[in-house]
């Protein structure tokens, strides 16, 4: 123990520093931003896995009830207000309610931001069914087709447009409200916001990538549907 | 006995704060409430006296649509979070409750404005030439037909809105405004039922606000217009007695759901992922004091910490030096508040964190500030003894403490001419105090500070805890609550104040083990963590901390720094 050396006490800010003096004043920072982008990587693929699996598991569940209810039109009215009610409830109150009965993690914010993309999807896949004309319903039935092959060739084709809106704006919002889900220690970008909330380029580079992650994803949902409808496309 | 009925508990009843010396709860939520209100209602009036008139001008500018479309779809995205960090820091001048007012406003703006802007764009051309026939000018186009036409869009978006901003109002305290967030920012004092209540009431007045909205909305709606489109939905109307009804449901559901609850928490556990760079330290060389010892590989420690810099470096420097000592480790950093990472310990989604002596025995064991020994080591031995009961382990504490300090820039001190708190006695009614929101009812914070010292600041200001050098640079704050070990005291030369009546407790750090753990792994595990600590004095900390909190480096390579550089692992 004798040989135990002293940590080093380091002048602050200068040329040494990573960001020099620019740290020093809270600016923003494009030196130290390029030095430690990696410290992104990480919550960036939390956020990421956390925004896409509750969309996938969101949408199917949107989606099969908007078909259940799309037979069964006396549903619709209990599920939006159900729904409504999810949609209502602040993230934040969300993430704490559901802390003592699911615990900390994944699984507690994948659940919350679930509930969030129901309405958002159920409201947008029923308009959008509900948007069918019923002369492309008669023509199809005149064609001979069953009622299962009239809803997977003519129906859901025609509501597509609805359908991919509503997926956007469910995506848009769950990258946004995943950014509250370290309260329920899922990590993600806004832990990255919150580890030094009073530094500029940290808040601007770690909300700067959750909002380039939304348009990203839109971008996607966007280029994906003209791909999928292409008679939506002016010639 | 379940948290849930305690929490139903805690809105309706008064009852001493879990830090002593003052009440929550019951009618004590009263002002909370009505400060969420007033927050959110100048939020909403601001942000619709900017939204809906630009809506108009970009409608009839028809140029509009790529703004308000994208305004409105990109907006949904920004974390609000982010957003209200921003205008903070960035307007740093600015009477708190206005700062917040404007950082809402600006989250309730893009909703409002394009619903204007599709509501206008979508009055029928017809009926617009019809007006222009009779004679109208713009202005009364404007008021008597697209204004009335649009209202329901519109109030559409104010709806989406309000639900949003009396959510979003929720972190408000960690920005200087005392909401409805407090129980949720500050829970050391409002403990978990204050958490769980005050998320009740929110949640309650979103869905308040959501139906009182909409039935706004509905009385709004010019009769022509809801003729127009009841026909083809009539089914998607939403009538407000089921919804009422569906509301106590709900209610009746989250009372129903925390009967099982008890048993469920302690067996959902989320472990811990992202395992400390699994490159080992060389064998003992270069006066390396820790050595690797492979019969350790077999013992799996998962260190957590705090949500704080000087807690996120000691659970690093430990998690390393017991990786260099051949254990296993993974690590569980920022888990929030003292009460989270004890729970998490206990329930063994941890094995083990730092803890300040102080902040155990106020918090966990409930002993009263003022009868906290003033000594270090007694402090610690009273803290070992009751952590012993628990069934955990404290190992002997640092060095270094960290505990709360009064601070003043040295301009001010010299101005008022002091270096002791007491000597605040007759200054106190000039002065603003800001601290972290817990510590508007701590005993030894704002509360101590008015009941041992007697002093009485003009007001108190909470903000988030990282904002606590910053409001005396910016002027902001007279004084401010800062902790020992914090390196801008030195590089921003604040004066501490002298705790001369002993008010404030001792905070030397020791990490809290499952005994259980502590004894299967061995003996190398007291000698590295003794050997670790021996280095961590008042300089060394403020020196660690410095490095992430002023050089802005990883909590993981400053504690990389420390090991090496203290010869504790080889370079």
């Amino acid at each position: 123990m004798s040989a135990f050396a002293q940590l080093e006490i380091r002048p602050r800010g200068g040329p040494e520093v990573s960001g020099g003096n620019c740290v020093a004043d809270n600016g923003l920072c494009p030196d130290w931003i390029a030095d430690n982008l990696d410290r992104y990587v990480d919550p960036l693929a939390e956020h990421v896995q956390m925004s896409l699996i509750s969309v996938a598991i969101g949408f199917s569940i949107a989606f099969a009830l908007a078909l259940l209810a799309h037979r069964r039109r006396r549903l619709i009215s209990p599920i939006t207000q159900v729904t409504g009610i999810l949609y209502t409830i602040p993230s934040v109150a969300a993430f704490f309610l559901l802390l003592p009965i699911t615990g900390r993690g994944m699984t507690t914010a994948v659940i919350a931001l679930v509930a969030y993309t129901l309405l958002i999807v159920f409201r947008n896949v029923t308009l959008g069914l509900d948007g069918v004309p019923d002369e492309a319903r008669d023509a199809g039935r005149g064609m001979g087709l069953t009622e299962r092959q009239l809803l997977w060739k003519v129906e859901l084709p025609l509501a597509a447009p609805e359908i991919l809106a509503g997926l956007r704006i469910a995506t848009t919002t769950t990258v946004g409200l995943a950014s509250l889900a370290f309260l329920a220690g899922a990590g993600g970008l806004g832990d990255a916001i919150f580890d030094d909330v009073n530094f500029r380029s940290n808040v601007v580079v770690a909300g700067g990538l959750c909002v380039a992650l939304a348009v990203v994803l839109d971008l996607l949902i966007l280029a994906a549907g003209r791909v999928l409808t292409p008679w939506t496309r002016s010639p | 006995m379940s948290i849930f009925a305690d929490a139903i508990e805690f809105i309706f009843v008064s009852r001493e704060s879990r830090a002593g010396g003052s009440d929550v709860g019951g009618a004590d939520n009263l002002p909370l409430l009505w400060a969420h209100l007033q927050l959110t209602a100048a939020s909403m009036a601001l942000a619709i006296a900017i939204a809906v008139p630009l809506g108009l001008l970009l409608a009839h500018s028809r140029r509009g649509a790529f703004l308000a479309v994208s305004a409105s779809n990109v907006g949904r995205a920004v974390p609000s979070v982010a957003l209200i960090a921003l205008f903070v820091s960035f307007l740093p001048g600015l009477d708190e409750f206005l700062n917040v007012t404007l950082a809402l406003a600006a989250l309730a703006i893009p909703p409002i404005l394009t619903n204007t802007y599709v509501g206008v764009k979508q009055v029928s051309a017809d009926a617009v030439d019809a007006a222009r026939g009779m004679g109208m000018t713009g202005a009364q186009l404007t008021r008597r037909i697209e204004l009335p036409l649009a209202a329901p869009l519109v109030f559409g978006g104010v709806r989406t809105s309000t639900v949003n901003v009396v959510a979003t109002a929720t972190i408000a305290p960690l920005v200087g405004v005392t909401t409805l967030g407090d129980p949720i920012t500050a829970q050391s004092v409002y403990g978990q039922e204050g958490l769980i209540g005050a998320c009740i009431i929110v949640a309650a007045l979103a869905v308040a606000a959501e139906i009182g909205l909409g039935a706004v909305q509905r009385a709004v709606t010019p009769r022509g217009v809801s003729l127009e489109t009841r026909s083809p939905r009539t089914n998607m109307r939403t009538t407000r007695p089921t919804l009422a009804v569906l509301a106590a449901l709900c209610c009746a559901l989250m009372l129903a759901a925390c009967g099982g609850d008890d048993a469920e928490t302690t067996t959902t556990t989320a472990a811990g992922e992202g395992t400390t760079t699994a490159e080992q330290a060389e064998p003992a060389g270069g006066g390396a004091t820790i050595t690797k010892n492979a019969d350790n590989a077999k013992v799996t420690f998962t260190i957590g910490s705090k949500n704080f810099t000087e807690q996120k470096i000691l659970g690093e420097v430990y998690a390393q030096g017991l990786e260099a000592a051949g254990y296993t480790v993974k690590t569980d950093l920022n888990l929030g508040d003292e009460k989270t990472a004890l729970k998490a310990v206990n329930d063994g989604t941890i094995d083990a964190y730092p803890e300040y002596t102080g902040t155990a025995l106020l918090s966990f064991f409930e002993v009263k500030a003022d009868a906290i020994p003033k000594d270090p080591g007694e402090a610690f031995e009273q803290a070992r003894s009751f952590f012993e009961k628990d069934g955990l382990k404290a190992f002997p504490a640092t060095p270094f403490t960290s505990s709360n300090e009064v601070a003043l820039t040295k301009e001010k001190a010299t101005e008022l001419g002091i270096t002791k708190i007491s000597e605040l006695a007759d200054k106190a009614g000039e002065l603003t105090l800001y601290g972290s929101p817990e510590c508007r009812r701590r005993l030894d914070c704002l509360l101590g500070l008015q009941e041992v010292y007697g002093l009485k600041f003009k007001k108190f200001v909470p903000v988030d805890i990282a904002q606590r050098h910053e409001v005396l640079t910016s002027g902001r704050a007279d004084v401010s609550i800062v902790f020992t070990t914090d390196p801008q005291i030195k590089r921003e030369e604040f004066v501490l104040l002298e705790d001369d009546k002993g008010m404030f407790p001792p905070y030397n750090s020791t990490l809290v083990m499952q005994q259980a753990k502590a004894d299967e792994a061995g003996p190398d595990l007291e000698t590295t963590i003794t050997a670790l600590q021996e280095g961590l004095t008042d300089e060394a900390m403020q020196e660690l901390n410095a490095r992430v909190d002023l050089d802005k480096k990883d909590p993981q390579q400053v504690a990389t720094e420390f090991l090496q550089e203290s010869g504790l692992i080889a370079k």
